[in-house]
């Protein structure tokens, strides 16, 4: 059993769905981050009903589990409520399903919003099931005023209607809320599809296989670029996607989007982005429907890295919950190289402190509402790396032939194991390397000599 | 009188039981628990006396009574019947009197019926543990046990808490009794308990499977007539149940999910009098998941029964039965949304945003209904509202599109056109070479264009096949195997590299190129003298010399573990044994031969180039190199083959003894694996034993001049001395064979020339297998085999598969019959295992001995002998079809070479797309579907002969759907992939039974591609389908592609089909011309 959080909600009143003469009102309550409870926004949709589908939707993936190991089958782990992040002109919703394999974030945009930005922060949301089955009768002629938190007057009034909610949060999932910034930093845009031809897809992928573990599919174009197919060969301008039947979850996104834009990076991990006529829904899936985010591993290295407690001090003075930091424009402000920016962003993002948004190719100022000091400590990975250095445990070998490549020794619990370390390739002769071949980030012997090397 | 275990019997027999009862009162506990081993076994005695008194007359008493029965009767003295029931109630007493309370649940089946008596004694005992043993009770559920329980409660006894088990343990008590409803209203269960008991999902399956659902609802509902609960509380407690059913998705016929809805749902309808009252309720939850909760609902508000007053969220909530996967709540939904409309409650925008909401669910039944409403409205007359369809219209299939293009047509609502490409702005590439643009087709598709231009459409079939023929290049003269420079292999021959290698090997996650690395790496590095090596040396042996002897167990990883051993331990034993040889063991003891001899040489037949070929210029700088060290110069070849040597030591002696043996299986694999210019000619007959000068002449008729291949490689050859050099100059075109001293030599070096040549005049034992003296052919003689109607029982005889797809000219096999296969095989493959040895001195013929030569997962076929293109794709045919029912496969790898573009997919590489487009095996369809892309894409397929191989298929009962899917989905790649399956489904349906499913579906699969294509169909399809008439699906679908008003001169589809197939074919040409580097 993974390591938990215990975590307690406490929500001031629960989030609800009022219907009055005057219309509808959907009150999230908030709970956590910069206030207690704080209050962000107040004002009404302009598409109600395209809107609460797609947040119980979003409720929807976060209670889902996709893949059960045998072992916790019988003990599921509670979903936890969704995250919010105000940054005073779009509304942030972001959640993991319960497996942490699929993250998904709604980004209900200013325009379809009319209302009044009370403040900036992130906070979590109470989605309760009553709200969540009221949420199901909103439709598009409905009039429904939304409100994220409740000012303090109102508070005084509901004093009595306190939400309290312990859960025990998986670190993983704490986890994997890091790590799915640093693998949307690599995504890159591969292709952009008409919704109806991933439903086209979709409809396709036979009912008894849409989970399979360990099958990699690739979404390829055809020659018209207007239709797709999937494919058990890796083709130009394929995007690689495993266990393709987690997206099934998204169907009925499909009927709401105008267009998707799809994403991939090296390592397998690809990343939808569905424009609605109220936003961007966000989907990134992790390689496997077995591999969650919280053991890739990816965000190790930039945990490893060393920025210089300065420049990353500075850059973190410079978030202001902006909605999109850009690296250059930091680097010339603070007179920082970009490089050192760069580095530092992804720190901070390992830190849970800003998040990536894909359609800008830019971080974004988010603090998660948990304690995060937990995250570096309970990398296994690291921690063993960094007691290898302290024990001398690795030994750096005279470098041969080629000089970027360095090659050390490194003893470990089952011997010693040879690493092999450059810019592009890491190697190590232990047994989890070998059988996970760099996929999921590097091994504790590859993190040591890397930080023995930065000393 | 105090009863004892010597007296037990007499008195069971004789005494009343409340007698005995006054009897055992005045016993002390102790006494008592003394009887308690003598009564069970005398229960069980009496039990078994009346089971056979029950059955038999005493006369034909039965064995087993007639034993219980000596056991009690110990005077003789005949039992009567009412003595024996007598005697069983009073050993029922004593056991409760008797009975520890913490076994009283393994025996609570031998307690009496009545359970107020057993309660009576048991607080007679006044036992302390009672609690415990109520719990006992409860958790084993026996209803006599939870009889005893309740008893006790019901006095005041005892009180459990009502938890699962309880529940439990009183559904089962309940359903055993004779009349459930007078128990529960008797006091089986309290009233405040219903609602939990209800609730409880064991206990209701326990309660619901002991009954029936119908039985059940109705004593529930009698329970409301005996007033045991109130018509109200069993309202709100079946509403209740029906929203806890709501967001469980049920797979019809499948389980408890299944017949609990089922449950909730009659239980709903039975005891819910006034369903309007509970209307809100109704209307929340007329869209949820579960499939049979909103089916009910949508059917109340159907029939009326409950009526919605607010249309908004009930139109709201029925969205969701669209996103259901059950079709039964969608079909449903369409009839209210039509009966809502026609009373005005909703308008018709509203009414026609729905209807095309139900278009996005995948069940054509519910487009069905759709279209069938939108017709009988005529809403489409309304432009906003047509455009609804319109927009939708990607989501309908075959006949459904068909009626809603009619009826958008009806409306006259437009559709986008394609706009049709003149062919004059095709761009053709200047002829040059005659024979190669005749084998790239170029040559017929210029013919094709210029009668299209002239108008000539009569000539569509020849203008059709031109564009579709595949390319040909084993016909061109001079055709080179694919040898460019992006292929060529990246190599890290660092130490640090081999012992990363090692690592994989020893923990079987190696590819088949690591391990060549591996090899070659260590082949070369093995004695480096320095610092580092020293180093990593060591440090390897710390860490993995264990792991490397743990392999010796495993056979087809010991060889990796001997190399590991030998570099590691430099002059220790060999201790593994090989049970069977193989090419990798062989390769591998040779490299330890070279070792134990201090020699440091190339691997020979280490690929240099991706698909496992050499460079030929590398090969033999590589045989040089062996002959100046002095190896590959010796043609002393051993009387006795290593044959069946299985400890490895002898054999490395045996191979240290005879140079030759230890490199030859290098060389011959090398040659085989030579990127040279293999000659396909089918009709190539070469007599190895005649003499010189005639065989010469043979060989000069086919002979291509080596200067035209590489002239520094074979210049260089000739300084390659003895029969190496003759075999290996032989494979680059020059020489005799007759010149070959040893069989081996000659035998692969003529193979390795002409894959498809039959070589005569040899007579060794292994000139009869495939690829040795005769190219290997495979057959598919499924419809020789009576008695295997379909592939699910042809696959029972699993190795069948094996006999009837290995067939070897020249080789006389017995006739098959269905008792026969499973002998012969066992008869074929003992002779193998004896035979397998020599065999490696051919390893041409190795692929069709074994299917993995296995060294590291998942070999590829086409590694061993990479021109072998056919009898490669005729084995992994075997293969495919051989698993066609198995849903998982790891033959991924196997596939790869398959993709390659200068495999041809002819007759065999048909049979493999066939086979494999009606695989249980998603993953693997895909993989095939991907191979009918590609070859389709660089025209290396045949029409023709993926029709036969499809028709073939289609004779056994397949899933069809798998195969229309593939063709779906192939032609929606590009316009001439369409053109491409458009002309194979037309070629099929020719051929299939008119009235079939098969038919049907490639009718379905032309209508698709013509809707989207525009292709017109042939005069004699059209004559095929024109008696077909009625007004089902197949005729609709048949009259629309036979009426329909097409056109291929206005077919924007062919010309764009028409220049990718040029494209094509100029790519191929490219590809071709840059084939070759020297290294």
């Amino acid at each position: 059993m993974s390591a938990t959080l215990d975590y307690h909600y406490r929500y001031k009143y629960a989030s609800v769905l009022d219907s009055r003469p005057a219309g509808k009102s959907l009150r999230l309550s908030t709970f956590g981050g910069l206030e207690a409870n704080p209050y962000f926004f107040d004002g009404q949709f302009k598409s109600p009903k395209q809107s609460a589908d797609i947040l119980l939707l979003l409720s929807a993936l976060s209670r889902t589990r996709f893949y059960s190991p045998a072992m916790i089958r019988e003990k599921m782990l509670a979903a936890a409520d969704p995250v919010v992040t105000c940054d005073g002109s779009m509304l942030r919703f972001e959640v993991f399903s319960v497996c942490c394999g699929i993250y998904a974030r709604f980004d209900l945009s200013g325009q379809s919003i009319d209302g009044n930005w009370m403040s900036k922060g992130t906070t979590n949301v109470d989605f309760n099931p009553p709200m969540r089955a009221s949420l199901s009768t909103i439709s598009s002629s409905d009039k429904v005023r939304l409100k994220v938190g409740t000012d303090a007057v109102q508070l005084e009034t509901e004093q009595k209607a306190v939400v309290e909610r312990k859960v025990k949060l998986p670190i993983r999932w704490l986890r994997s809320f890091v790590e799915v910034q640093s693998y949307q930093s690599e995504c890159q845009p591969v292709m952009e599809v008409d919704p109806k031809e991933l439903n086209r897809l979709l409809a396709s992928i036979p009912e008894h296989n849409i989970l399979k573990r360990g099958d990699i599919n690739y979404i390829v174009p055809n020659v018209s670029g207007k239709s797709l197919r999937l494919s058990q060969r890796e083709a130009p301008a394929s995007v690689a996607i495993g266990a393709i039947g987690r997206l099934k979850a998204i169907q009925p996104l499909l009927r709401m989007a105008q267009s998707v834009k799809i994403y991939a990076s090296g390592s397998k991990v690809c990343a939808f982005e569905f424009s609605l006529s109220n936003g961007k829904f966000h989907l990134v899936l992790s390689p496997d429907a077995s591999r969650a985010f919280s053991g890739e591993g990816q965000v190790l290295k930039d945990l490893s890295n060393r920025v210089s407690d300065n420049a990353l001090a500075k850059v973190r003075a410079a978030l202001g919950w902006q909605n999109t930091i850009s690296a250059k424009e930091l680097s010339r402000k603070l007179d920082l190289p970009i490089e050192q920016v760069d580095n530092a962003l992804s720190i901070l993002g390992s830190r849970g402190l800003v998040g990536y948004d894909m359609a800008y190719g830019q971080y974004f100022h988010r603090e998660l509402p948990f304690d995060l000091s937990l995250v570096e400590e309970l990398h296994p990975r690291l921690e063993k790396a960094r007691r290898l250095v302290q024990e001398s445990a690795v030994k750096l070998l005279k470098a041969q032939g080629d000089e970027t490549i360095i090659s050390a020794r490194v003893s470990g619990d089952n011997g010693e194991h040879l690493v092999r370390l450059s810019e592009e390739f890491f190697q190590c002769t232990c047994d989890w390397f070998t059988k996970y071949s760099g996929q999921r980030g590097p091994c504790s012997h590859v993190l040591a000599v890397e930080l023995a090397t930065q000393q | 009188m105090i009863v004892t275990s010597e007296n037990l019997n007499e008195i069971a027999r004789t005494t009343e039981k409340e007698t005995v009862i006054n009897w055992l009162k005045e016993m002390d506990e102790s006494a008592r628990l003394e009887l308690s081993g003598k009564v069970v076994n005398l229960i069980w005695a009496y039990l078994g006396c009346f089971n056979g008194l029950a059955y038999y007359t005493w006369s034909e008493l039965s064995i087993n009574a007639y034993s219980h029965y000596q056991l009690v009767n110990l005077d003789n003295r005949p039992f009567s019947r009412k003595e024996l029931e007598n005697g069983l109630e009073v050993l029922k007493i004593v056991l409760v009197f008797c009975t520890e309370p913490k076994a009283i649940f393994e025996i609570i089946e031998y307690f009496p019926a009545d359970a107020r008596l057993s309660a009576d004694i048991l607080q007679t005992r006044k036992l302390k543990n009672l609690m415990g043993m109520c719990k006992s009770l409860i958790k084993q559920g026996h209803p006599r046990g939870t009889a005893l329980v309740r008893e006790l409660e019901r006095r005041g006894t005892v009180k459990l808490s009502r938890d699962s088990n309880y529940f439990q343990a009183l559904a089962k008590y309940i359903s055993a009794s004779k009349d459930p409803v007078k128990a529960i209203c008797a006091g089986a269960m309290e009233t405040n308990d219903f609602a939990e008991f209800l609730f409880d999902p064991k206990a209701l399956r326990i309660f619901v499977e002991s009954n029936s659902i119908e039985l059940v609802t109705s004593r529930i509902d009698e329970l409301v007539d005996s007033d045991y609960i109130s018509s109200e509380s069993i309202s709100a407690l079946s509403m209740e149940l029906l929203a806890r059913k709501a967001e469980t998705w049920v797979k019809a016929d499948r389980g408890w999910e299944h017949k609990s809805s089922l449950f909730a749902v009659a239980l709903n309808n039975a005891v819910v009098k006034d369903k309007q009252a509970n209307a809100d309720t109704y209307i929340a939850l007329c869209g949820v998941r579960n499939s049979f909760v909103s089916s009910y609902i949508i059917d109340l508000l159907l029939c009326e029964k409950v009526i919605s007053s607010d249309n908004v969220a009930l139109i709201s909530n029925l969205s969701g039965n669209f996103a259901s996967k059950d079709k039964e709540p969608a079909l449903l939904t369409v009839q209210l949304l039509n009966s809502l409309h026609k009373q005005g409650k909703i308008s018709s925008a509203v009414f026609v945003e729905k209807l095309t909401d139900a278009l996005w669910h995948k069940s054509q039944d519910v487009h069905d209904l759709v279209l069938k409403t939108l017709e009988k409205s005529d809403l489409c007359r309304v432009a906003e509202e047509a455009v609804f369809l319109s927009d939708s219209m990607h989501l309908l299939k075959s006949a459904n599109k068909l009626r809603a293009k009619k009826l958008l047509a009806r409306h006259q609502v437009p559709l986008a056109e394609d706009k049709v490409v003149p062919f004059a702005s095709i761009s053709l590439p200047e002829m040059s070479n005659g024979e190669l643009d005749s084998a790239l087709g170029l040559v017929k598709i210029r013919e094709a264009i210029e009668s299209i231009e002239k108008g000539e459409w009569s000539k569509i079939d020849q203008i059709l096949q031109s564009l579709l023929s595949p390319v040909n290049f084993r016909k061109v003269p001079a055709y080179w195997a694919s040898v460019r420079e992006e292929q060529l292999l990246e190599k890290d021959q660092s130490l640090e590299e081999l012992a990363h290698l090692f690592k994989l090997a020893i923990s079987n996650q190696i590819s088949n190129y690591g391990l060549e690395s591996l090899l070659e790496n260590l082949a070369l590095n093995w004695s480096k003298q320095n610092e580092n090596f020293q180093d990593i040396r060591q440090l390897f042996k710390d860490c993995n010399i264990d792991a490397g002897q743990s392999m010796f167990s495993s056979s087809s990883f010991s060889m990796v573990g001997v190399l590991a051993q030998t570099w590691l331990e430099a002059g220790s034993e060999i201790t593994a044994k090989v049970y069977y040889p193989r090419l990798i063991s062989e390769r591998i003891l040779g490299l330890v031969c070279r070792m134990s001899d201090n020699l440091r040489l190339p691997m020979l037949a280490s690929p240099t180039h991706r698909g496992y070929r050499i460079a030929p210029i590398v090969f033999v700088e590589r045989v040089l190199e062996y002959q100046d060290k002095g190896r590959l110069l010796i043609d002393k070849v051993a009387d006795k083959g290593p044959g069946d040597i299985f400890r490895l030591q002898e054999l490395f002696e045996f191979y240290q003894q005879y140079d030759y043996a230890a490199d030859v299986t290098e060389f011959l694999l090398g040659l085989l694996r030579l990127a040279i210019v293999p000659d396909f000619s089918t009709d190539v007959v070469v007599d190895g034993s005649a003499p010189r000068q005639s065989l010469l002449n043979q060989v000069s008729a086919i002979f291509r001049p080596a200067e035209k291949t590489d002239d520094k490689t074979l210049q260089l050859a000739r300084s390659v001395k003895g029969d190496f050099g003759r075999a290996l100059r032989y494979v680059l075109g020059e020489g005799e064979l007759a010149s070959i001293k040893n069989w081996e030599l000659a035998v692969t070096a003529f193979r390795a020339r002409y894959p498809l040549g039959v070589l005569q005049g040899f007579s060794t034992p292994v000139m009869s297998h495939p690829d040795v003296a005769s190219p290997a052919k495979y057959r598919f003689t499924g419809d020789k085999l009576p008695g295997f109607p379909d592939v699910a029982q042809l696959m029972r005889w699993h190795s069948l598969v094996e006999f009837f797809s290995a067939r070897e000219p020249g080789v006389n096999h017995p006739e098959i019959t269905v008792e026969q296969p499973r002998n012969f095989i066992v008869e074929k493959r003992l002779q193998w295992s004896f035979e397998t040895a020599p065999l490696l001195r051919c390893p041409a013929a190795v692929p069709h001995l074994f299917y993995l030569d296995t060294f590291a997962p998942g070999l590829e076929l086409f590694s061993l002998w990479p021109n072998n293109q056919e009898a490669a794709l005729a084995r992994l045919a075997r293969i495919v079809f051989g698993a066609i029912n198995t849903t998982s496969n790891c033959w991924h790898n196997d596939f790869e070479p398959v993709f390659e573009e200068d495999v041809f997919i002819n007759e065999n590489g048909a049979w493999l797309i066939a086979a494999g487009s009606f695989s249980a095996c998603t993953s693997l369809r895909s993989t095939i579907q991907d191979l009918l892309i590609d070859a389709i894409n660089t025209s290396r397929c045949h029409v023709e002969s993926l029709s036969e191989a499809f028709h073939s298929m289609l004779r056994f009962k397949l899933v069809i759907k798998r195969m229309s899917d593939m063709f779906k989905q192939t032609a929606r790649v590009s316009d001439l992939h369409a053109l491409f399956i458009w002309q194979l489904a037309s070629e099929l349906l020719c051929r299939v039974e008119p009235a079939s499913r098969q038919f049907d579906s490639l009718l379905e699969v032309l209508l698709e591609i013509q809707e989207e294509f525009k292709f017109v169909l042939s005069d004699k399809l059209k004559e095929l389908l024109a008696p077909i008439k009625g007004s089902n699906n197949r005729a609709k679908i048949a009259s629309a592609l036979r009426e329909s008003k097409l056109d291929w001169s206005e077919c924007a589809s062919l010309p764009r089909a028409c220049q990718q197939s040029i494209d094509a074919r100029l790519k191929r040409e490219e590809r071709w011309m840059n084939s070759f580097s020297d290294r």
